[in-house]
């Protein structure tokens, strides 16, 4: 009988362990699964505050030539715009569209610092401003020889001084230690870019920019294929750019503004040549419209379609229709832009 | 005897961790509640601050703004540019259209229009799409309306209702 009791107190005392190593797992799974929310909640609240400021700045419409170094924690960000027309950044897991704004940026970028320069895009008016991304990991260099130094310190020359600093002429080489080679360092992004000059061996990515007659002009790039630029801001978002597709992409947006804005121009144009037809600003009106028709006709077409003589026409008619702006304001009358 | 005891002491056990749950519930439900709220709060005053960030980058916009020769201030706005946009002059639908499925991705659901006040009274709708947003938030931005035929400045209102 002794015997019954003693087992039967072993066995209360037992179900009382398992009661309690039940309950207080429970517990434990509760307050696990309750710190895991709020620390995956607390990060989405991060990374939407991060990105709503990031949106702030990526706005077609920003002061020109600003440079921002933007702290935040740890962290990836990964941009896209392709051909498809998908064009978004996404920060942990939060996906953010960016339809109008042009990013000229690496694919990804990881740490806590990111680098922001903004520059308008004028052509000759100003059509919206451009974003360039980068961060501490990326690097630019500067193929250069005596063939090309006069350009590539003039395109150096207009970045801001926390990019600057990535720069070297010695190809492959680290820039803060040119005894070291490029493969040994941590940078995320690097590339080697040819201004004005043939593309020598080399095992890095690279981009070829040929310039004809200054950074404001027009010319060719060459991202293993044929793409072009117009204006200072396109050349810089080619240096920029994660690869030709990204750069094409994000100047189709460009062309789609372009295209408004001169649609626009050619309207509010048109009614200032009937409204001036008899004075001396009449000749001026006549030519911004014929300027502006061709801006038009080629903007309609889409960035991808141009070709040698399409850009080169444009180039024309932006010079021109820049000319006939500043005769306008010399003479008095209402200008253009 | 002693088994009426220790069931006794169970129902205890049980009663406590029972009593000790729905605390716990109730306080993940109160802080729930708050944090809801707090979120709603945000989100409400974010709303109104991009409303008034879009009012800034309307009037700077260069498909409005009046030229660096001829500007009066900030808010000034050309009335050929103004009629252009909203399509008082010559366009086609299929331009039209395209404006619209443009700034779609800038403006979203909103109703952007100008109200011209002096030297005629005239209502110009720049953008328009209303989508299925209740609530509206509201910016009223006085502006200059420069007309560079007759060399004149008017005078108007900016209305951006933003429908969230």
């Amino acid at each position: 009988m002794i015997f019954f009791k003693k087992k039967r107190a072993a066995i209360g005392m037992q179900f009382n362990w398992i009661f309690v190593l039940i309950a207080g797992g429970i517990f434990l799974i509760m307050i696990t699964s309750i710190i895991m929310t709020q620390q995956s909640a607390s990060n989405q609240e991060i990374s939407a505050k991060l990105i709503q400021k990031l949106n702030s700045y990526f706005k077609i419409e920003q002061e020109s030539n600003v440079f921002r170094e933007i702290k935040t924690y740890q962290t990836v960000i990964d941009f896209r715009c392709t051909e498809e027309g998908v064009s978004d950044y996404r920060v942990s897991g939060i996906t953010q569209q960016t339809p109008v704004e042009p990013i000229f940026a690496p694919g990804a970028l990881s740490g806590q610092t990111i680098y922001l320069w903004t520059m308008d895009w004028k052509a000759p008016f100003k059509i919206m401003s451009f974003s360039f991304v980068s961060n501490p990991k990326t690097v630019f260099y500067f193929y250069n020889d005596s063939q090309n130094e006069d350009m590539v310190r003039k395109v150096i020359n207009e970045f801001p001084k926390n990019l600057s600093r990535n720069m070297s002429y010695k190809v492959g080489k680290n820039p803060d230690n040119p005894d070291v080679d490029l493969g040994e360092t941590n940078y995320d992004n690097y590339k080697v870019i040819y201004l004005n000059h043939d593309v020598t061996d080399t095992e890095y990515p690279y981009v070829e920019i040929t310039i004809e007659n200054d950074m404001d002009g027009y010319g060719e790039i060459f991202f293993e294929e044929e793409s072009y630029f117009l204006g200072k801001a396109s050349l810089y978002g080619a240096i920029f750019s994660e690869d030709k597709e990204s750069y094409e992409c994000n100047m189709e947006k460009a062309f789609k503004r372009y295209k408004i804005l001169s649609n626009l121009m050619l309207s509010r144009t048109n009614e200032l040549k009937a409204g001036y037809s008899y004075s001396s600003c009449a000749d001026n009106y006549y030519n911004a419209v014929v300027n502006l028709k061709t801006i038009n006709k080629t903007t309609s077409l889409g960035f991808n379609e141009l070709t040698e003589e399409s850009i080169e026409e444009l180039y024309k008619a932006v010079n021109s229709l820049e000319r006939a702006n500043d005769y306008l304001a010399l003479r008095g009358c209402p200008v253009l832009y | 005897m002693k088994s009426k005891k220790s069931q006794i002491q169970l129902a205890e056990s049980i009663g406590v961790i029972v009593v000790i749950t729905f605390l716990m519930v109730m306080g993940i439900v109160v802080y729930h509640r708050f944090r809801q709220d707090s979120i709603e709060q945000q989100i409400r005053e974010k709303k109104e601050i991009d409303a008034v960030s879009l009012s800034n980058t309307i009037t700077s916009l260069p498909e409005l703004k009046c030229s660096a020769f001829s500007s009066e201030g900030v808010s000034c706005i050309d009335l050929y540019k103004i009629k252009a946009i909203s399509g008082c002059l010559e366009k086609t639908v299929d331009e039209i259209n395209y404006y619209h499925d443009y700034y779609y991705d800038y403006f979203y659901n909103a109703n952007i229009s100008v109200i011209q006040a002096y030297p005629e009274e005239k209502t110009y709708t720049i953008y328009y799409e209303e989508g299925s947003g209740k609530n509206i938030d509201q910016i009223q931005v006085p502006v200059t309306i420069y007309d560079p035929i007759s060399e004149t400045n008017g005078f108007g209102v900016l209305i951006i209702k933003v429908f969230n």
